[in-house]
């Protein structure tokens, strides 16, 4: 329930924390306390006036009760949150640019309909309709989720990025070492919000949320990190665009659950991460990065690649996807077999980016069948 | 009583001006720029939050106590007053303990 405590709590406490650990430290010095002494007797005289005249009313069922005199308690956070703005404006507003300049590029904007959309699909086809709840959870993955798995990686990732001309592209920008504190207290946040809304829908969910976000953060962050353990870098790469669709679909609480189309999305995860490391097995060989594509080479790489998509094919028809799919399938096996017989590994990097924008011709297919599924059979 | 309110709000900031001006401490000041732009900066902040609010029904305002124009539904003209006026005289407040 949205209730004034939360509206103003959730303000107050972010600038509390914003002010002490990023900004100003105000609230430490004494000028400023003083100041809030004054303000405090300011607002109560003002605030008194506008609630017992009464100028603003208030809603009984949304407010928490305690009054100060005929002031809710509320006000008063309502009063601190935003003098905390004030006073950190300035830096507040650079934040706000920096974010949108530096975590936002790190995050791949490019990227991020890869992560919403396995979320959202469950809960479309499924509920036939995407409440605001629902909404929550697909914005979830839409960006802060994205601002997390890419954010850490960009920090843990710096030096061996440094050298890798793939990082001004679509796949990101590099992220120097001064923003990486920003960066994670960005994220920090933006996790830690979605925790309550998990925890009141089921403790399962709860419980996969916690998985999906450690998944997310050890992908790249020590001592774990993933993404150097051939196998279970692909595993877990894999797994940061599965979970999102687990999600969703136990957010729902679905009853049969879709064993044979989440495994075809697995397997074809853990495939396209193999083929996207393929570009990089000269640089992650400079940068002592071991993976997949490193330790098997580029040939096997590709057939690796190449019969795991074979598999989720099979494995998804198994699930109930229509045969004729097929053809909109047939520009990714071109695609692995050109890589196949490519020379030099770095080449294909034009091939993944290719990939790439396929994927949103792929999903447009899929969308425009979803629709076409849910609103006329 | 609809013009109580907004009298009261436009009396205390032309008061709170003209203190601003005889002592040159934020409008008036070499700083004015910065100074306008946290204030602008906090009442876009301040409003989002009475949208919210707004928004699910948690606050509303008398329509007896206010003038009845609305800068968006259900957040009526005196609240940006009201917020300008809170912010400037706290700058000023604070300007005047330094």
């Amino acid at each position: 329930m949205m209730t004034y405590l939360w509206i103003v709590g959730i303000p107050f406490v972010g600038l509390l924390f914003y002010d002490i650990f990023i900004g100003k430290r105000m609230v430490f010095q004494k000028k400023f306390q003083m100041f809030l002494g004054i303000f405090t007797i300011a607002m109560l005289l003002f605030d008194f006036y506008l609630t017992a005249w009464p100028v603003v009313l208030y809603n009984p069922a949304l407010i928490s009760g305690l009054r100060i005199g005929t002031i809710p308690i509320e006000d008063f956070l309502y009063g601190y949150a935003m003098i905390l703005f004030l006073f950190n404006a300035q830096g507040l507003i650079n934040s706000v640019l920096l974010v949108w300049k530096k975590v936002l590029v790190s995050s791949r904007p490019f990227s991020w309909i890869n992560t919403a959309y396995p979320a959202a699909l469950p809960i479309f086809l499924f509920q036939k309709t995407i409440g605001i709840d629902d909404l929550l959870i697909v914005l979830f993955f839409l960006i802060p989720y994205n601002f997390l798995v890419y954010g850490v990686n960009d920090v843990f990732d710096y030096e061996s990025d440094k050298n890798n001309p793939r990082k001004q592209s679509i796949e990101g920008g590099l992220l120097e070492p001064k923003y990486h504190a920003v960066t994670l207290w960005i994220i920090g946040v933006f996790v830690l919000a979605f925790l309550p809304l998990m925890a009141s829908r089921s403790l399962l969910l709860f419980g996969l949320f916690v998985g999906v976000i450690l998944n997310a953060v050890f992908y790249s962050a020590k001592p774990l990190r993933l993404k150097s353990i051939p196998l279970l870098d692909s595993i877990s790469s894999s797994l940061h665009f599965v979970l999102p669709a687990v999600v969703g679909l136990v957010w729902i609480g679905i009853p049969i659950f879709p064993t044979y189309i989440i495994l075809a999305f697995f397997v074809w995860g853990i495939a396209s991460h193999i083929l996207g490391a393929i570009p990089d097995i000269v640089p992650d060989i400079r940068a002592k990065e071991r993976t997949v594509a490193t330790v098997f080479g580029k040939r096997k790489s590709v057939l690796l690649a190449g019969s795991g998509y074979i598999a989720a094919i099979w494995l998804s028809f198994v699930g109930g996807v229509p045969i004729w799919i097929l053809i909109f399938l047939i520009p990714y096996f071109v695609n692995v077999i050109i890589i196949l017989k490519l020379k030099e590994s770095e080449d294909a990097q034009k091939n993944f980016r290719f990939f790439m924008y396929y994927n949103l011709v792929f999903g447009a297919i899929t969308t425009m069948y979803v629709i076409y599924k849910t609103s006329f059979l | 009583m609809q013009f109580l309110y907004i009298t009261i709000l436009l009396f205390s900031i032309i008061g709170i001006f003209i203190l601003d001006r005889k002592r040159k401490l934020v409008l008036f000041s070499s700083e004015r720029t910065k100074f306008a732009g946290a204030i602008v900066a906090t009442i876009m902040f301040a409003l989002l939050l009475d949208g919210i609010g707004v928004g699910f029904n948690v606050f509303y305002s008398n329509p007896e106590a206010i003038l009845g124009l609305y800068v968006y539904p259900d957040i009526p003209i005196e609240e940006p007053i009201l917020l300008f006026l809170i912010t400037h005289s706290s700058l000023v407040t604070w300007r005047l303990l330094s």
